[in-house]
């Protein structure tokens, strides 16, 4: 009876072990590995886009609300889409992409770092899947939070803002002086 | 005799009622995923013996291909709401299912309430809606009852607004303006859509023939994708207005554009 209660006992915690280790194994990487996939892949490694896609999924699953999984698994997405050989395949991916995306800015509207990642995507999309709103919207969030701390850290990236800006909106002449504003405090980025 | 009798009153009364009752259930009746059936589908055979059997087979290929992505998306974890809408509607094009094309309405109505500006979403549900007027369930004598002719009729005008909000919004997109050119030219002539047609083929076929004159669009417009897709639906269109020489035109762009065997098979057999 006891040998058979052992017996029991042993099943049971191997089966955990298996379990646990299972899951273990479908999260098999980190956030900042997720970003280093996810960077290589924009930058032309096509072979690390779908490592990048997988972590981010996995990621998703167990943090379904972290903002920053959520935005680089849009971002990824955005990428498939492009490397798509399909226009329905470009649709769904871009697609899959923007619920993300949106939904990160949505849990986190004033980062930085996502506004960024979304507004590269908006602009590189076409003008038929209407995301002009969203892009002035992120191009503005990105003024207003570089203005409230001008960090050298953020600035190189603001010179692109303002040039967008300068381009699009109305009040050239402003833009132009805040490009050249984030290009001098660029000059101090680490 | 009075000319308005109590009696009268109340017939025409009940007789407006019935009218406004039929047209609110056709306008409103409920539509899902799990109360439709899908369209039976063959393969194609390898033989075609009247061009009726090629069109037919390309037909069932284009729903082959939809049910398929259609059923893709309902198994999915994360749906893509566009490709779910634009399945249903070409499921209904190919089978002439009302249902399939009422379920893409409100499919596409969806995904606007959500992002308005998405262009190509409202040329998909106008070109969604004159079909689905072609295909009414309600059809033949029926029609001359004014409740269920004027739903019909505002499908149609309904339709043609979302096309040329479409085109308004994007007016050098190739796909939102074939999708406006070759749903107006489908569309019966009174409704006065066809000059608008025309010109938009007129000015497709100048993109399409120098790529390098729409600049952003420039790739896609040099792509075989498109360049198979739009002489398929130049030629239809043409053989729908009986313009056969230009149609004729189409089907030799399409021999030569196209690696899918069917396209070149169902050009072979227009040509003859």
């Amino acid at each position: 009876m006891v040998s058979q209660i052992r017996g029991v006992v042993v099943g049971v915690v191997l089966a955990l072990a298996l379990i646990l280790g299972a899951v273990s194994a479908s999260v098999a990487c980190t956030i900042d590995e997720g970003v280093a996939l996810h960077h290589a892949a924009r930058d032309g490694d096509v072979e690390r886009l779908e490592h990048a896609l997988t972590c981010f999924e996995a990621l998703e699953q167990t943090h379904p609300e972290n903002p920053r999984v959520l935005a680089y698994l849009g971002s990824s997405y955005a990428m498939k889409a492009r490397a798509s050989d399909t226009a329905s395949n470009k649709m769904r991916f871009t697609n899959l992409g923007f619920d993300s995306l949106d939904y990160a800015v949505e849990l986190s509207p004033n980062s930085f770092e996502l506004r960024l990642i979304r507004w590269n995507v908006n602009e590189a999309v076409p003008a038929f899947f209407g995301r002009k709103k969203h892009a002035l919207d992120d191009l503005y969030t990105l003024d207003q939070i570089f203005q409230a701390e001008p960090r050298p850290s953020i600035a190189k990236h603001m010179v692109h803002v303002y040039a967008a800006l300068a381009e699009k909106e109305p009040d050239i002449a402003k833009w132009k002086e805040r490009q050249a504003k984030a290009e001098h405090i660029a000059k101090d980025a680490p | 005799m009075k000319l308005w009798s109590r009696s009268r009153v109340m017939g025409t009364v009940a007789l407006f009622s019935a009218i406004m009752f039929i047209a609110s259930l056709l306008n409103g009746c409920t539509v899902s995923p799990d109360n439709i059936t899908l369209p039976a589908v063959t393969q194609s055979p390898s033989t075609f013996s009247t061009l009726e059997d090629v069109v037919a087979a390309k037909d069932h290929a284009i729903m082959r291909e939809h049910i398929a992505i259609w059923q893709r998306e309902q198994a999915a974890s994360r749906k893509d709401a566009f490709s779910e809408a634009l399945a249903a509607y070409r499921i209904g094009a190919a089978s002439k299912m009302s249902r399939w094309s009422k379920l893409s309405i409100k499919l596409f109505d969806a995904i606007l309430e959500s992002n308005p500006d998405f262009a190509l979403a409202r040329a998909w549900r106008g070109s969604a809606k004159v079909i689905y007027s072609g295909n009414f369930p309600i059809r033949g004598p029926a029609m001359v009852i004014p409740g269920p002719g004027f739903v019909r009729m505002g499908y149609v005008w309904g339709g043609f607004s979302d096309l040329n909000d479409a085109v308004d919004a994007v007016p050098n997109d190739p796909v939102i303006r074939l999708i406006r050119a070759s749903t107006f030219i489908g569309a019966p002539a009174f409704f006065g859509g066809r000059e608008q047609g025309m010109a938009d083929f007129a000015m497709l076929d100048a993109w399409t023939n120098t790529p390098a004159s729409n600049p952003e669009n420039a790739d896609l417009l040099a792509s075989e994708e498109w360049r198979s897709q739009y002489y398929y639906n130049r030629g239809k269109a043409m053989e729908q207005l009986g313009n056969k020489a230009e149609a004729n035109k189409a089907w030799q762009n399409l021999q030569q554009s196209s690696s899918d065997e069917l396209d070149r098979e169902l050009a072979k057999w227009y040509l003859k």
